[in-house]
């Protein structure tokens, strides 16, 4: 698994690539925490490049979106491909997470809190 | 008298030691006095002591008691020229003044100069082959450099897993607790440039011209060698002095080096050999899990007229978190299958507690809706790992056949009928238990037809992927269970298992994976 960070419009964005499963989410989990260390964290992960995440990857996803909240910041999720939809449709987790089509308008959506 | 020892361990080369001062501690301890390396030896194995001019030897309660002269050791004896002792299984034996020392080993005998140094590179040589750990080791290095180099303090420093230098162990001949600091500039000579160092006098030595700790701490001898092998650097090893009290020379840098380099070439082993012993314990503790783990599953399935039920759990390899369990509660039986996220401990523990949670609420009037929102509550409770369990919970009315299901966050249940396979769409989607505390679950029911199977499983049959990355997938689990619809339930688990093992192949398994089929024909 590859991940790319980006700052845009006062937004960190994290794009992991590849398959999100119990080998490689601490690495994922390694970028996430110092994003969400700050005082409003505003996050976006964009799943554009991911194929694959196992419920390892979801947990991570979890914990990122209880530490966000009441800090007056956000997390949103974008570019879910089918396979990966379907894993947090399964789990239940749709309606948890602020899912938006592409990274701009996830990064316009969270820009704005 | 003056009495020698000469020493011959198991393996290895001879050495020789002059019996000196009041008494000599033999040990494997790297603060005896003569250490032999040794597991048959113990710390603190045997003493020499002289009492009026005499030398004795005594045991210190060795596990492997000492033996003078094949006789083991009951209370000390008074030393001889010619005596034998047999320390584990090493053999001393007991020289005289008049005897000539070993040609061998006239170069490594006694007291001061360059053979007592020598025989300090001889003896580090020695203790390296032997069972020390990496503290061991150090340990014996640095106490030997002062024996022969004489500093008032010293220190080893190692790169930690992180490649920060920390002080690995430190000594002072004062017995102060006060730490041995190394100057910063000092650490960057010798491990940044990887050049050993000879500050005669450090607050003159332009290298550390400002350096304040050390000026403020009187006017110091330095010599300090990088400890580095053909890998990089490992750390250093520094010994410092007042210089009205010891100056180091050219000579004493030598001596250090050469140490330096034979703890090199063991630190790197040691190390790597302790980082595997540490992992072989993490793994049998999670072998150990996994056992305990397996037990929890049901080992019988319940016997009720015209009810057929078979379940398979297929662990990988690690501690997994799939469970399944099925329970007879007068005419009703509850079952479930679910999947903690992850694979750890702390999966199989979560997994643990909800089997636990399952069997307290699955029972009596209960409604499987109501069991699975106890249970979330439960789980959900004090969640700051967001620990989650994704789960199936269903209750079969053994009267009538009907079957109440809570779909919490988990694969969708399949029926199967005759040569017919159908998803269980009307289900609603509840969250995987554990997530949000006050959640609600509600069931979806219907009636299972004499032909029907009823098919639970878990995502370690759709992940499971064959040697060349492939998942498995819905579309063939589907197929798979489609090609055995009209089987009983024991055949058609085994068969869907099998389908997926053959297309896994010989790639290891990285889920659990799970399977549950039910069928239920009530008596007419």
């Amino acid at each position: 698994m590859q991940i790319t960070e980006a700052q845009q419009d006062g937004v960190h964005v994290i794009a992991p690539s590849g398959r999100i499963d119990t080998t490689t989410v601490g690495a994922l989990e390694a970028r996430l925490v110092p994003a969400l260390a700050v005082a409003r964290p505003r996050v976006v992960v964009d799943f554009s490049g991911v194929e694959y995440i196992s419920s390892a990857g979801l947990r991570v996803l979890l914990v990122a979106a209880r530490r966000v909240q009441g800090t007056g910041g956000g997390l949103a999720l974008c570019g879910m491909g089918d396979a990966v939809r379907q894993v947090f449709q399964l789990a239940g987790f749709l309606p948890l997470f602020t899912i938006r089509d592409t990274r701009d308008a996830a990064v316009k959506q969270i820009a704005a809190t | 008298m003056t009495l020698r020892i000469r020493v011959q361990p198991a393996h290895g080369d001879a050495s020789e030691h002059r019996l000196e001062g009041a008494e000599l501690i033999v040990g494997r301890a790297t603060t005896a006095s003569i250490v032999i390396p040794d597991h048959r030896v113990s710390r603190q194995h045997a003493r020499f002591l002289q009492r009026e001019g005499a030398w004795w030897v005594e045991d210190l309660g060795a596990r492997n008691r000492t033996l003078l002269n094949g006789v083991p050791l009951e209370h000390p004896e008074k030393l001889r020229a010619g005596d034998r002792l047999q320390v584990g299984d090493a053999v001393l034996r007991v020289i005289g003044d008049s005897e000539a020392p070993d040609d061998r080993d006239t170069g490594l005998t006694t007291s001061g100069g360059d053979r007592a140094r020598m025989w300090t590179i001889n003896e580090i040589h020695r203790a390296i082959a032997g069972p020390l750990s990496v503290a061991e080791l150090l340990d014996l290095i640095l106490a030997r450099c002062f024996d022969v180099l004489n500093p008032e303090e010293g220190v080893i420093m190692l790169r930690g897993p992180d490649g920060a230098l920390a002080t690995a162990t430190s000594r002072r001949r004062d017995a102060s607790t006060t730490p041995v600091v190394v100057p910063r500039r000092l650490v960057d000579e010798v491990v940044g440039k990887v050049q050993p160092a000879l500050v005669d006098d450090a607050a003159y030595d332009e290298r550390f011209a400002g350096s304040a700790s050390i000026i403020s701490s009187g006017l110091r001898s330095i010599v300090a060698a990088p400890i580095v092998d053909a890998e990089g650097t490992l750390g250093l090893i520094m010994l410092c002095s007042r210089v009205a009290v010891r100056r180091f020379t050219q000579p004493d840098l030598e001596m250090l080096l050469t140490i330096a380099s034979a703890a090199a070439l063991r630190v790197r082993n040691l190390a790597l050999a302790e980082a595997l012993a540490a992992r072989r314990i993490v793994e049998h503790e999670l072998e150990v899990a996994h056992e305990v783990q397996m037990a929890m599953l049901p080992r019988t399935m319940p016997a009720y007229p015209g009810l057929t039920v078979s379940a398979r759990l297929k662990p990988a390899h690690s501690v997994g978190g799939d469970l399944y369990d099925v329970a007879l509660d007068a005419d009703r039986l509850w079952f479930i299958v679910a999947d903690v996220a992850g694979k750890s401990i702390a999966a199989a523990l979560y997994m643990a507690i909800t089997k636990a949670l399952f069997r307290a609420t699955a029972h009596g009037t209960a409604d499987v809706s109501e069991v699975a929102t106890r249970m979330n509550e439960q789980l959900a409770r004090d969640n700051d790992r967001m620990m989650f369990v994704t789960a199936l919970v269903g209750c079969l009315d053994l009267q009538s056949g009907s079957v109440s299901l809570v779909d919490a966050g988990h694969n969708p249940a399949m029926l199967a009928s005759r040569d017919a396979l159908r998803e269980i769409l009307d289900i609603p989607k509840g969250t995987a238990l554990g997530v949000i505390e006050h959640a609600a679950y509600t069931a979806a029911r219907f009636t299972l037809s004499p032909h029907d199977t009823l098919i639970l499983y878990t995502d370690g049959l759709t992940d499971a992927r064959s040697p060349d990355g492939e998942m498995f997938g819905e579309d063939r689990v589907r197929e798979a269970m489609r090609a055995v619809a009209d089987t009983l339930p024991g055949s058609l688990v085994a068969h869907v298992i099998a389908a997926v093992e053959r297309f896994a192949g010989a790639a290891p398994p990285e889920d659990d994976l799970t399977l549950l089929a039910l069928r239920y024909a009530p008596a007419s």
